[in-house]
């Protein structure tokens, strides 16, 4: 069973330490960042997310669409239960697997099929697990002779390879991922696609966040368009790709 | 001082073994969450995780490091029997404190970098000023007071007569005891009070 429910969530980030001298005002239309203002000890506070409430349920795609600074990681964070909410109640059942960072729990000097197993138990497989299914991720990554090598030999998108291997292959129920399918090449985007949907057939949760279009719209069946941590358009994903392509100022049919 | 060099050498490489160790044990419990930021941003595990990682990584170097320790014992003749089993309550008692150091300072130096620095140069102080180089008796005086009053003594002595075949006295037990019952007495309110903002604050 997967959900994931947001009632009303705030997310208030300190910035401490940071007194700026400039005293222009900001505007109120900036386009990019959450809402800056005061907090009581005179300190910044961001508020990266202001006010949102969403659910979802099993089988859902969510695509998340927004401008630098939304709050699209921030988000991703809370329902990765990283961020606690500074209002409001955070409901999630199911496990979680968040790919958020492509090179976390991956070590340089080890060779690629030892990172299978220590990222797999950073990310909650036990050793067990891992044993049966390092063969399946390790032919799914298709680095064949180079899992035998030191990962500082990989290159980046042989990295992202590997990283995305080992996360999909985790028991979970909800995967969150932020930015990270568009590396990789043509083939290997095409087969974490077809990864991805399977997944999503499996009736569990997705949660991905992008710039690029058209890996959305091969992913999802849902949208939310972010700005300034609100939620601004929620529903199809079509037409929320047209809102924000509106708002954005251009064109929605590629890129 | 008094003593012959055939104790003053096991004093001395014995000591300076489990100083090492309890050093690594607080100039690293600072870092324990700073310097795993990325997993803090990634992972939803208990903040306790980051600390056994680095005690038992301090633990290994620690086995490593007493293999100097058996070569003094050889060359030195010095039988530890029976009293080397109270080396087992000892290093539980320690590393008991190792977590609570590293979630205090570790906790307070995600929030003050600044204070971190400190650290260790407060650490190289520590070094000279606790009996490693000398003996505890060899204080006098007013200087007795680097003796009595400085909890790396007890931690140290806690451990280091026991590989020398020597029980620790009851004092040395009683206020170890009493330093883990403090320490854990603050650490615990504050911990819980502060841990849900490290991932906002690494």
């Amino acid at each position: 069973m997967a959900l994931i429910k947001l009632e009303n969530i705030t997310l208030e980030f300190p910035v401490h330490a940071s007194k700026s001298d400039r005293k222009r005002p900001s505007s109120a239309d900036k386009p990019i960042g959450g809402q800056l203002s005061s907090g009581q000890a005179g300190q910044m506070v961001v508020r990266a997310l202001d006010k949102l409430s969403l659910t979802l349920g099993p089988g859902d795609r969510l695509a998340l669409l927004g401008h630098n600074g939304a709050g699209k990681t921030t988000l991703l964070r809370v329902m990765a239960r990283l961020y606690p909410p500074t209002h409001g109640r955070v409901t999630i059942q199911g496990r979680v697997a968040p790919l958020l960072n492509l090179s976390f729990g991956l070590d340089m000097d080890s060779t690629g099929y030892d990172n299978i197993f220590i990222r797999g138990l950073f990310l909650g497989m036990s050793k067990a697990e891992l044993k049966k299914k390092a063969d399946v991720i390790a032919e799914f990554s298709e680095l064949g002779d180079f899992l035998d090598l030191p990962m500082r030999t990989y290159s980046s998108g042989m990295r992202a390879r590997l990283a995305f291997a080992i996360s999909t292959h985790v028991e979970t129920d909800i995967l969150l991922l932020d930015e990270v399918v568009a590396t990789g090449d043509a083939r290997f985007l095409q087969k974490a696609n077809e990864k991805l949907e399977s997944f999503a057939r499996e009736s569990k949760l997705l949660v991905l966040a992008s710039h690029s279009n058209k890996v959305l719209r091969d992913l999802c069946n849902k949208a939310v368009l972010l700005e300034h941590g609100r939620i601004k358009a929620f529903g199809d994903l079509e037409e929320v790709i047209e809102t924000y392509a509106a708002s954005a100022g251009v064109s929605a049919k590629d890129g | 001082m008094g003593h012959p060099m055939s104790d003053y050498i096991p004093h001395l490489v014995t000591g300076y073994m489990i100083w090492i160790f309890l050093n690594a044990l607080v100039t690293e419990g600072k870092d324990a969450f700073v310097s795993n930021a990325s997993a803090i941003r990634e992972i939803a595990v208990p903040g306790t995780v980051y600390v056994y990682k680095l005690l038992w990584k301090n633990l290994i170097i620690l086995g490593f490091n007493a293999i100097v320790y058996f070569a003094v014992l050889a060359l030195y003749q010095v039988w530890p029997f029976p009293s080397i089993v109270l080396v087992l309550p000892a290093l539980a008692m320690i590393l008991l404190n190792g977590i609570w150091v590293a979630l205090l300072l570790g906790l307070i130096n995600v929030r003050y970098r600044d204070l971190g620095q400190l650290i260790p140069n407060a650490m190289r102080l520590a070094f000279f000023v606790t009996p490693i180089l000398w003996f505890p008796d060899s204080a006098s005086g007013i200087r007795a007071v680097f003796v009595y009053f400085n909890p790396f003594y007890y931690f140290i002595e806690l451990l280091r007569a026991p590989l020398l075949g020597q029980p620790p006295g009851l004092l040395i037990w009683a206020v170890a005891f009493g330093i883990t019952v403090v320490g854990w007495g603050i650490t615990l309110p504050v911990y819980a009070h502060w841990r849900r903002r490290i991932a906002f604050w690494v």
